[in-house]
Order: structure tokens, then C-alpha cells, then sequence
């Protein structure tokens, strides 16, 4: 039931170096994004509890640079110390609401760390002894939970975006790919002069999608699945100008990797 | 509590969680009314993702906001030797736009208006106001998406 110590921890270093080297990046345009930010806020959603996830939409906007600052530090602490549950909490609250800030940058990628952030405050911060009782204690259902949910975040975000082109129509026809390479924004524009090519790349990236939560699912494909992922997002990402997007999902891998299933089935 | 009990718990609780994100995300039509009114009620403040990159089908139309000072030249709004997270709101910004403007509408909505403000901000003002529009380049047949026709469609800012 519960999820390798090793694959929570790799996770938890994983997550952390992507936040401070993503909010790393941003410092460059802190000016446009953070101290001045160009693109005013989009009201929050209704409820109180979007408070936390939308806190600067009542805070004053130049405090984003302090929360910037702050997840960064905390990020880099986390990098090499235990993950302790309140500066996770800190920094969900912290990023959530800079995801959100600055809305018009965001991507999945964000999205998906964000989500994943408020799972992690459940997660152990060291290594939970072994229980030999048949009665389970609460802190390891936490644990267990709080890891299947992001195990199967990471899958649902393969499926959906999948299922939803299966909604569509030039995804079935094989001309998407074509469409998106001959986008300026986009790219590669050669992809669209080899038909064939691009054809084969719209039904593999189709494939690989809806496969992606199977194939993890089966333990002898998921190394395979995963390499598949990596090549996958690291093309995306370079091709369409984000990689940030494509290492957040690949700073999530962990959680499904074996290391540790075997002994823990032992 | 007992181990199958144990087990049983955090089953139903992930089940739950993940029902609930999968009515969030999936397309409308697989998803009962009633249940994503719930799930966005419940989902959107604290999960809010959204997995549609190029879904259902990705954008038949390039599009770009310009900008031009008195009758000087256009010029993206967000030229390419800005910072990548600059870069990146080009699209969507334009995407928003874009969508107004099918529905007839050339003047931009406050939140959009006041975003194309800041992101122009840099640019001095001596010769008088500036000029914005949405240049389009979209597909004709998506067999051959390489040839594309060009919209040109004038934008209105309304007071700030």
C-alpha cells in the first residue's frame, strides 16, 4: 500500500529543484512579471478557500517578489534537508498563488507542481520505521494516501489531455501535428513538408498518451514508458519553448519508480 | 485500524479525489452536468489544471497582437529578444483576443485591454498614442497548413 521511502524522496528532491530553478529563471523578468507585473491578476475563484491559492489577488502585488524569494530558499533547503510538512504548506501557498499571479505564464507543467505540492505536505519527511502490528497507524495511511493521489495525478494528466484530443477531429485525421509544426509559435515548420512523418509523429504522440497510464500501471513497461516520456517532453519542451513544463513532469517520474517496490513487497 | 481496513480507506479516498478531478478536466459531453457543478465548486479554488495543449485540436490560426506607434511601422507586441516567460504570454494573450474578436467584438475586455497596456509600457509615447491589432494566420485546407491566409482585425482599448 505504501509508496517506496526512495520514490518519495527522490519526488521531493526532484519537485524542489524544479521550483528553485524555474523561480530562478524568472528573476530575469522579475520587473515584468513580479515587481510591476504587466498583466494585471484574474479574480480569484468564488469561495474562501481560494484564498490560498489566490493570495495575491488580496495582497499587495509587490510582495510576489518576497514569495519568489522565499519559495526559492525554502526549495533549496528542501534540495538537501528532510521535507518538513510547514514549509511544504508555505510553499503551496506560496507558489499556488504566483501560478496564478501570473497567469498568462503559466503552464500544465505549473499546474501539475502546484498539485503535486499539496500532496507533498503528507508525505513523510524521513523514512517511516517498519510496522509490525496488524494495526495500521494514521500517520502512514496519511502517507499512503497522499502518494497514490500524486502517482495517479501524474497519470490523469496523460489520459485527459488524450482523451481530449480523441474529442477532436485532425488528431484522428493525422493533419494536428502538420497545424501545430506550421504554427510560428511552434515548430519545427520542416515536420509539415514530410506528410508521412508528420502523420506518424500525430498517431505516436496519441498513442503514447493514452498508453502512458496503462504502461505505468504494468511494471515490466514503465522504465520503457518513461524513457519514452523523457524523449517525448524534452522534444516538446525545446521545440515549443517549454521546458519548464517539460521538467515538471518529468520531476514527477519518481513517484513511479521501482526502486524499493521489491523489498517492500519482501 | 486494521491493515484491510487501512487499505480500504485510503482506496476510497484517492477514488474520490480522483473522480472529482477526472469530472474537472474531462470534456464536457463525458462528464453528468450536476457533477462537474460539484466538481468545479470543489476542484477549481484549491486543484484547478487544465490538460487541452492542442486539444481538442490545436489552434487553426497563428495569432498576434501588434503595436505601432503613430504611423510608424508594426511590431509584435512582444518582440523575440524578450525574456522566454515574456515570450510565452504572446500566444495566449492573442488567443483570448482572438476568440473576442470571432464574436464580433474589437474592443478588448478591461483585463485584456489593461494587459496589452503593460506589456507596450515600455514603448515612449512622444509620437502620439499607440495603435494596436490581431494579425491572424490561419489554415486553408489542413492537408497543406503551410498556406495559411492573413486577417488583419484593428483593436479598440477602452479607457483605462
Amino acid at each position: 500500500m505504501m509508496v517506496p521511502w526512495r520514490s518519495i524522496k527522490l519526488l521531493q528532491r526532484a519537485v524542489n529543484l524544479w521550483l528553485f530553478g524555474f523561480l530562478f529563471s524568472t528573476v530575469g523578468a522579475a520587473e515584468w512579471l513580479w515587481i510591476h507585473p504587466a498583466v494585471p491578476a484574474l479574480p480569484p475563484p468564488p469561495g474562501a478557500l481560494s484564498m490560498l491559492t489566490h493570495g495575491f489577488a488580496y495582497l499587495p502585488s509587490e510582495w510576489a517578489i518576497v514569495a519568489v524569494i522565499f519559495v526559492m530558499v525554502l526549495a533549496l533547503r528542501s534540495v538537501v534537508l528532510p521535507n518538513r510538512w510547514y514549509f511544504t504548506a508555505v510553499q503551496w501557498v506560496l507558489f499556488s498563488s504566483l501560478v496564478n499571479f501570473s497567469w498568462l505564464t503559466s503552464t500544465g507543467g505549473h499546474q501539475l507542481i502546484a498539485n503535486v505540492l499539496f500532496w507533498m505536505i503528507f508525505l513523510p519527511a524521513e523514512e517511516p520505521a517498519t510496522a509490525r502490528t496488524e494495526h495500521v497507524p494514521l500517520s502512514r495511511l496519511v502517507h499512503a494516501t497522499a502518494g497514490w493521489i500524486i502517482r495517479f495525478q501524474l497519470l490523469l494528466a496523460y489520459a485527459v489531455t488524450g482523451i481530449q484530443k480523441l474529442t477532436g477531429t485532425w488528431w484522428l485525421t493525422g493533419d494536428a501535428m502538420g497545424i501545430v509544426a506550421t504554427d510560428t509559435s511552434y515548430g519545427p515548420a520542416w515536420l509539415a513538408a514530410v506528410p508521412w512523418f508528420a502523420g506518424l509523429v500525430n498517431h505516436a504522440v496519441l498513442l503514447f498518451q493514452l498508453t502512458f497510464p496503462m504502461a505505468l500501471w504494468w511494471r515490466p513497461a514503465r522504465h520503457r514508458w518513461m524513457v519514452l516520456g523523457l524523449v517525448f517532453h524534452l522534444c516538446t519542451g525545446i521545440a515549443f519553448g517549454i521546458v519548464d513544463m517539460a521538467l515538471a513532469f518529468l520531476a514527477i517520474y519518481p513517484i513511479w519508480f521501482r526502486t524499493g517496490e521489491d523489498h517492500m513487497r519482501h | 485500524m486494521s491493515s484491510r481496513g487501512a487499505r480500504s480507506l485510503v482506496v476510497f479516498v484517492v477514488a474520490i479525489h480522483v473522480a472529482f478531478l477526472l469530472a474537472y478536466t474531462l470534456p464536457a459531453c463525458f462528464v453528468p452536468q450536476r457533477l462537474q457543478a460539484w466538481s468545479t465548486r470543489i476542484v477549481r479554488p484549491l486543484f484547478h489544471q487544465r490538460w487541452n495543449l492542442f486539444a481538442p485540436d490545436p489552434s487553426p490560426c497563428h495569432c498576434q497582437v501588434e503595436v505601432a506607434l503613430g504611423d510608424a511601422d508594426w511590431r509584435p507586441l512582444i518582440p523575440g529578444d524578450r525574456h522566454y516567460l515574456l515570450r510565452r504570454m504572446d500566444r495566449p494573450l492573442a488567443e483570448l483576443i482572438r476568440s473576442d474578436v470571432q464574436h464580433g467584438d474589437t474592443l478588448l475586455r478591461p483585463i485584456l485591454a489593461d494587459a496589452v497596456r503593460g506589456l507596450a509600457r515600455d514603448i515612449a509615447r512622444d509620437a502620439g498614442p499607440l495603435r494596436y491589432r490581431l494579425v491572424q494566420h490561419c489554415i486553408i485546407d489542413p492537408e497543406r497548413p503551410a498556406d495559411r491566409a492573413t486577417r488583419i482585425t484593428r483593436l479598440e482599448l477602452p479607457m483605462p
